[in-house]
């Protein structure tokens, strides 16, 4: 099971590596998210889910934290011998690879859930049988005026626990340093967005995922390094090559596509758009905000660290999600995107509501809007292919002015 | 309309002295600029007092003949020796019309507290360049609050 | 890894202190007292030599270099008499008391006037030497990682209610002894809230004068000494454990935060860049968050807004808030790295 996972991944690489003028700096990303190999130093993996769980809490517990987020179908396949079938498929994904023992699934000491949906909450229970499970509890309100104080006494929770299982307290310090490491990870990203804005055709949406798969398990600093490697390749590719003429950005949202399920970026990308900017989980979400520390004692670090990681979230497991649709409008703005497609992950109930309020929404602002249903395994490809190839031509047809 | 009408004025102002300078309002008198320094028909009296019964501000009131622009000075004079001859003007409640003296030179610091002089000045002062001050305020005022209701909205 | 308001804040601040407080030495002895220019106002029916207490040693000379009144907290018991007159407060109340005609206060009036609708209460924020002082004490809690006490929005609403109750009794308490049956407690009720205002405990000591810390000559004064002691320890208490929280109270606060509504000094939000982090509201020292709760608001001016954009250095997200003068852009936030 374990090597038919590996041969997924190598095609799922072999596939995306395949495009003309790629930067020769994606090598590092290929590779970590081939080997998953954590050089990350000393300390015990923890596993961890969503972008809930503060990385740096973890870090300053002397644990590796890794994103187990699995988008594999043979892992997947496994979790369905216990899990029901109309489960969410990135629980039955990431189930499947504990159980099954794949990669870095099978080398964590213990995991933390984040509560924040269904799937995740009975996950927890089944995982319980295999690895050792934290919980965070994510309350359905992201008002910080109101959760603030529960959020932090979560984090203070997750902190005690971890401590428990590395022997290792987070300190004051220890928290200061953590965050001022990953915060190389932000820089980096940003650094990469500014050169992607100046230059959106050089880097395909895949290899921005890439980038940001690798991210999942990898050391900030190396990571980080080799993110601005690429940024002054793309910096460099771009200024010799001009934009195609028919190049059309497009913004991506709702369910995470998640590392080696990236069907949507192959057909989109086949069809001839380019996501240029996403909302998505698995991509920027989980790297482009800072941890924004005004007060830098123990209280205020863990005030930070819930504001970026609750607060800031445009997870549509809350309730209110205007943020998601101004972040929508703000992406289609700056990159003049010329259609949004949403990624429906079939059976996510909270993702799919979230994308039919937002075809309303942006049906008003006449901005074409596609909402893709699909789930991780590649039988439906043609199906998906032939709406977005629609969804294209419709774009292409559209009078330049209205672009 | 731009110059106060030549006529009487009341004039009055006030002038604090340190502790144990000045004995009793008795012990201060008016006096005109130049030549023969003649007193001046001044009210005097203590407003407040320091603990030891010297005066510690001095309300001092006189009439004022406004027969030309420009200022016109005064010296203040105190001392054990100082005694005011001439008695308060009589009418100076009639009078409708108040200048304000103001002080027409700093005190040096190390000036001799027992005794001394001290320059002040009358000015008739177009009363239009004061309310001419209002004009713009009210119409800052005004935007203010112009912006203020805009931002409501 | 200093934010760039923060040092720009910081040096306005401390220069701001410096020529606030020394700058009546420097400018008198360059050019000896010069009074406003363009209008020798007279002074009115006052004198400013004039002194409540006897325990406050006024020598001649004790004079500010400009006769006008800025405002922030420009103290007149500033030593050698600072470089402006006095605050706003005292205007009032020393106006009031002596009963002088509104003429003469006009070309005052509309300096403070103009200077407060310009910047409105950046003056808090930038200016004022008491804010600066109690910044310090913020500092040396942030060095030492004691984290700041937290107020709700209704204790900040009561504490502004406060204010107006002290700025109400102060101007009737002034009117009051301007009359003639109470000229005998002018001397111990002159200036009522200079009385216990903590900068007239504070200002002269940067001079080297200690003489207004204690005044037990009698009942009156002696209460007021300890109501300004009182004081001084809330002043002292709240900025260390409390960032801005006495900015809530203070009267000239008060009078300064009714021009920052319609200023053209305005902070900017475009609301599509809001990610909802609530950095900006963590930032504040005022305790304020309007500027993540607010919605769809181009312009966020508050009363209790002092303008000191730390919120638009905490902002994670590029162009999201912004500071215009006239509708001209002056900073705006962006994402700043740590690592270069």
């Amino acid at each position: 099971m374990a090597a038919e996972d590996l041969k997924l991944r190598e095609r799922a690489l072999a596939l995306f590596a395949a495009r003309d003028g790629r930067p020769a700096a994606l090598e590092y990303f290929e590779d970590a998210v081939r080997s998953e190999d954590i050089s990350a130093g000393d300390g015990p993996l923890l596993g961890v889910f969503c972008n809930f769980v503060p990385a740096e809490v973890v870090e300053a517990a002397g644990a590796v934290p890794v994103r187990l987020c699995s988008g594999s179908v043979v892992a997947q396949s496994v979790g369905e011998q216990m899990m029901p079938r109309d489960t969410c498929p990135v629980a039955r994904a990431t189930f499947g690879a504990v159980a099954g023992g794949f990669g870095l699934a099978s080398r964590v000491r213990a995991v933390v859930v984040p509560t924040s949906c269904d799937a995740k909450r009975r996950l927890a229970e089944f995982l319980s049988d295999y690895v050792p499970v934290l919980s965070l509890s994510i309350p359905p309100r992201n008002d910080y005026r109101t959760e603030l104080p529960y959020w932090v006494s979560e984090l203070e929770r997750l902190a005690e626990g971890l401590s428990r299982i590395t022997g290792v307290t987070p300190t004051r310090a220890r928290l200061e340093a953590a965050i001022l490491r990953r915060r190389a990870r932000q820089d980096a990203f940003r650094d990469l967005g500014r050169a992607r804005l100046r230059y959106p055709h050089v880097l395909a949406g895949s290899d921005l995922a890439l980038v940001a798969a690798a991210a999942f398990a990898a050391e900030s600093s190396r990571w980080a390094e080799a993110t601005r490697r690429l940024a002054s390749e793309v910096r460099t590719l771009g200024e010799a090559r001009p934009r195609p003429a028919d190049f059309v950005p497009l913004v991506l949202t709702g369910a995470p596509l998640l590392w080696p399920a990236w069907k949507l970026y192959d057909v989109i990308q086949s069809a001839g758009g380019s996501v240029v900017a996403d909302t998505l989980c698995s991509v920027t979400q989980g790297l482009d905000d800072p941890v924004q520390v005004d007060d830098w004692s123990r209280a205020g670090i863990m005030r930070a660290l819930a504001l970026r990681y609750f607060a800031a979230s445009l997870c549509p497991c809350f309730m209110d999600t205007t943020a998601l649709t101004d972040r929508v409008f703000e992406l289609v703005h700056d990159w003049k995107a010329q259609g949004v497609v949403a990624h429906n992950l079939r059976l996510c109930q909270l993702a799919e509501m979230q994308s039919a309020r937002l075809r309303h929404i942006l049906r008003d602002k006449g901005i074409p809007f596609l909402a893709v249903d699909t789930e991780l395994g590649t039988e439906d490809v043609e199906q998906v292919r032939v709406r977005v190839e629609a969804f294209m031509e419709m774009i292409r047809e559209r009078p330049c002015a209205q672009r | 309309m731009l110059a106060p009408a030549a006529g009487a004025y009341a004039v009055k102002g006030f002038c604090a002295f340190a502790p144990g300078s000045v004995a009793s309002a008795e012990n201060l008198r008016m006096l005109t600029v130049g030549g023969t320094c003649e007193e001046v028909s001044a009210t005097v009296h203590a407003a407040a007092s320091w603990t030891d019964g010297s005066v510690k501000l001095a309300e001092i009131a006189f009439a004022f003949e406004a027969g030309r622009d420009g200022p016109t000075y005064f010296w203040v004079e105190w001392g054990s020796q100082v005694r005011r001859a001439k008695p308060g003007p009589a009418a100076l409640q009639s009078l409708s019309q108040t200048l304000y003296f103001e002080e027409a030179e700093v005190p040096s610091p190390d000036f001799d507290l027992g005794a001394g002089t001290l320059l002040v000045r009358v000015e008739r002062h177009p009363d239009l360049w004061y309310y001419a001050y209002f004009v713009p305020t009210a119409a800052i005022l005004g935007l203010l609050v112009w912006r203020k209701a805009r931002l409501g909205r | 890894m200093m934010r760039p308001t923060a040092v720009a804040r910081w040096s306005v601040q401390i220069a701001a202190f410096g020529l606030l407080i020394y700058g009546g030495f420097l400018v008198k002895a360059a050019l000896g007292r010069s009074v406003l220019p363009g209008v020798s106002a007279p002074a009115g029916a006052y004198s400013s030599n004039t002194l409540p207490q006897q325990s406050i040693a006024w020598a001649p000379g004790d004079e500010p270099a400009f006769n006008f009144y800025p405002p922030g907290a420009a103290c007149r018991f500033n030593p050698g008499g600072g470089l402006f007159k006095a605050c706003i407060v005292h205007m009032f109340s020393e106006n009031l008391t002596w009963r002088t005609p509104l003429k003469y206060l006009s070309l005052y009036l509309f300096l403070f006037v103009l200077l407060a609708f310009l910047f409105g209460r950046a003056w808090c924020g930038w200016i004022c030497p008491l804010g600066t002082l109690g910044d310090a004490l913020t500092g040396l809690r942030r060095l030492l990682h004691i984290d700041h006490a937290d107020f709700s929005g209704g204790f900040r609403k009561a504490l502004r209610i406060c204010s107006y109750g002290i700025l109400a009794p102060t101007l009737a308490v002034s009117a009051f002894i301007g009359m003639p049956a109470f000229t005998p407690y002018q001397c111990y009720l002159f200036l009522p809230y200079c009385q216990v205002c903590p900068a007239r405990l504070l200002c002269p000591l940067f001079g080297g004068r200690t003489s207004t810390l204690a005044d037990f000559t009698n009942g009156i004064s002696s209460f007021l000494s300890i109501a300004s002691w009182v004081v001084l320890g809330l002043f002292v208490a709240a900025f260390f454990l409390g960032r801005r929280i006495w900015c809530h109270l203070c009267p000239i606060g008060l009078v300064n935060s009714w021009f920052n509504r319609g200023s053209p000094l305005e902070l900017r939000k475009d609301q599509v860049r809001c990610n909802r982090c609530a950095a900006c509201a963590d930032a504040c020292p005022m305790g304020l968050d309007h500027v993540v709760r607010k919605k769809g608001k181009a312009v966020l001016n508050e009363p209790g807004c002092v303008l000191c954009l730390r919120c638009v250095d905490a902002c994670p997200r590029d162009s999201c808030l912004s500071v215009t003068f006239w509708g001209k852009q002056l900073i705006q936030s962006k994402y700043r790295e740590t690592h270069s």
